[in-house]
């Protein structure tokens, strides 16, 4: 019989953007209310993938204009980070798991926050 | 401290940084293997205000192989809690520590044990057992003896655990040995010569934090039986140790505490003494404690073509000229740390586990233990010793510098005859030169120097 890992290992979901990033938010340092719009964009992909930590939608996490804006099912802090922004790819940690979601756009609206 | 400060990364880190690994047939329990894993290397006895802890936040495991596969089948897995009753005071200790509940004792830690399977299912099988205290002084922890008896704990499933400061059990000539590999006793012979002079044991008066586990022979073996035949594989177990940090750590602003999240990320192993210490190249000891055993393939040719066998004759020149002349690659070394040695090369013995090459110390656990014990293992004819398994009292560096030498490169090829000076290298420190004393019974290690007393000199 195979051998499960026992450490919890990354697991990487890939899901295209749905909708690219519209020229407004391409130019210049995004504001909050432009950056958590920009989230929205991702946010049906980021939900599968945050989904996966268990019972928590990225609707809740992103939540800046759901109903549920503010309240979370999160237990613990949670981690995102962009390692390398070319892959496009996005790492959450959370307790001990961490999940890779593949969404250039998204990496990329939120890399603009920092140039 | 076999492998103490061994890489670049993990001497940055001492409270992840394991320093030896023993695994042997308990003496007094012949039915029962002792496992210890220490961490914290050169720990200083006078170590206050803040005296040495585990990590709250890493995860310290033992792990064992039992079907020769190079991965773990049954894996121990430890995390500590620390807890300050009084945050109101700078002490450890208000007044004189005479229990482990003891109302004085400021600054605690307590630990869980968790048994995971070979198929990921766990169980903790411990929780809230208390660490001792560190032993500080005739003031503050008298008796200091029976408050780490105390600390010695029966689970309900059998296994007996100990996790807390103990004198540091291995010894070598530190100071020499990293000096060019000057062996005082023949530093008149090194290329830079200075006169012969007696070993100095450089981890005197240190001591370590130990983790150890004594476990029923049953609960180890694949087959749930006792063992004891020695030829049969069954009896054989590979055993090493890990620590691990979380992904990241987020340093907290203020008075909000720090906290890690993320997978668990290994940041230290041992097996084998002395194999990330002086095999694996500096630009890969890094590297090699994130690997589990079975990657170690990857280093075979620094075990078959070890740096050190080359640099000992050029550092005593005309003392090891068979060794100067042996090319060939060490497939004598190549058994003793990463396969094992199959029956029929040593009478009466072999832990051989088969052609994967991964560094594990490998306990044949059908040997029982040697009622006249040799320092020197197999070397010196006790089949108990190191390299079946390692005891707190095997002479590590002696055995493993005589092998490099050559001294058991005959095992493979009879028509090598080894230097004389092989038989004889040493580093010429023995337990004799350390401050306290090994124990008779669980954890067997000593208890820890006293802060206080300052044993390092004496």
């Amino acid at each position: 019989m195979a051998k499960k890992s026992r450490l919890t290992t990354a697991q990487t979901v890939s899901t295209p953007s749905p909708v690219a990033a519209t020229p407004a938010e391409s130019t210049g340092v995004l504001s909050r209310r432009k950056l958590v719009t920009g989230a929205t964009i991702g946010a049906a992909a980021l939900a599968v993938a945050v989904g996966a930590f268990g019972g928590v939608s990225g609707a809740e996490v992103f939540g800046a204009k759901s109903a549920a804006a503010g309240k979370t099912n999160l237990t613990a802090p949670l981690m995102v980070y962009i390692l390398d922004a070319p892959t496009g790819d996005l790492r959450f940690l959370y307790n001990a798991k961490e999940l890779v979601i593949h969404d250039p756009a998204l990496v990329a609206q939120l890399a603009k926050v920092v140039q | 401290m076999s492998s103490h400060r061994e890489a670049p990364e993990i001497s940055k880190d001492p409270v992840a940084d394991n320093t030896d690994v023993y695994a042997f047939v308990s003496p007094d329990k012949p039915d029962t293997v002792t496992l210890i894993a220490n961490f914290i290397p050169l720990e200083e006895p006078a170590g206050g205000p803040n005296f040495f802890e585990f990590g709250d936040d890493v995860l310290y495991e033992i792990h064992i192989d039992n079907d020769a596969d190079a991965h773990a089948d049954i894996t121990y897995q430890f995390q500590f809690k620390s807890e300050l009753r009084n945050p109101d005071t700078f002490l450890y200790n208000t007044g004189q520590i005479l229990s482990l509940d003891s109302p004085n004792w400021n600054a605690r830690q307590f630990y869980s044990v968790t048994r995971v399977n070979e198929d990921g299912r766990s169980a903790k099988i411990g929780d809230n057992i208390p660490c001792p205290p560190c032993r500080i002084g005739p003031r503050s922890t008298p008796n200091y003896p029976t408050l780490a008896e105390a600390a010695v704990h029966t689970l309900h499933s059998g296994e007996v655990v100990f996790a807390g400061q103990r004198a540091e059990g291995f010894y070598v000539d530190l100071g020499a040995v990293f000096d060019l590999a000057d062996l005082r006793p023949f530093q008149n012979l090194h290329l830079i010569p200075t006169p012969a002079a007696p070993g100095v044991n450089g981890t005197k008066g240190f001591n370590v934090h130990t983790i150890a586990i004594q476990i029923p022979k049953t609960t180890l073996t694949a087959n749930s039986k006792n063992p004891t035949n020695v030829n049969d594989s069954r009896s054989v177990i590979g055993v090493w140790a890990t620590a691990s940090r979380q992904r990241a750590i987020v340093f907290g602003a203020g008075e909000s505490p720090n906290w890690s999240t993320g997978p668990w990320v290994q940041v230290s192993r041992l097996g084998n003494p002395l194999f990330n210490e002086v095999i694996v190249p500096l630009g890969k000891k890094d590297f090699w404690n994130t690997l589990t055993p079975s990657h170690d393939s990857e280093f075979l040719q620094y075990v078959q073509h070890p740096e050190l066998a080359k640099l000992i004759p050029i550092l005593y020149p005309g003392v090891f000229p068979h060794l100067a002349g042996l090319t060939a690659a060490r497939a004598d070394l190549v058994a003793i740390l990463l396969t094992g040695l199959p029956s029929g090369i040593i009478s009466g013995f072999q832990n051989y586990t088969g052609t994967s090459y991964a560094d594990m110390l490998r306990l044949n656990m059908a040997i029982a233990p040697s009622s006249n014990p040799n320092i020197n293992g197999i070397l010196g004819g006790d089949l108990a010793g190191f390299p079946n398994g390692r005891r707190v009292f095997d002479d590590t560096v002696t055995i493993e510098l005589r092998a490099v030498a050559g001294v058991t490169f005959p095992l493979v090829d009879h028509s090598y005859t080894p230097d004389a000076a092989a038989s004889v290298v040493t580093d010429g420190v023995t337990p004799a030169d350390l401050s306290i004393p090994y124990l008779d019974v669980f954890p067997y290690l000593g208890v820890p120097n006293e802060g206080y007393a300052h044993t390092h000199d004496s």
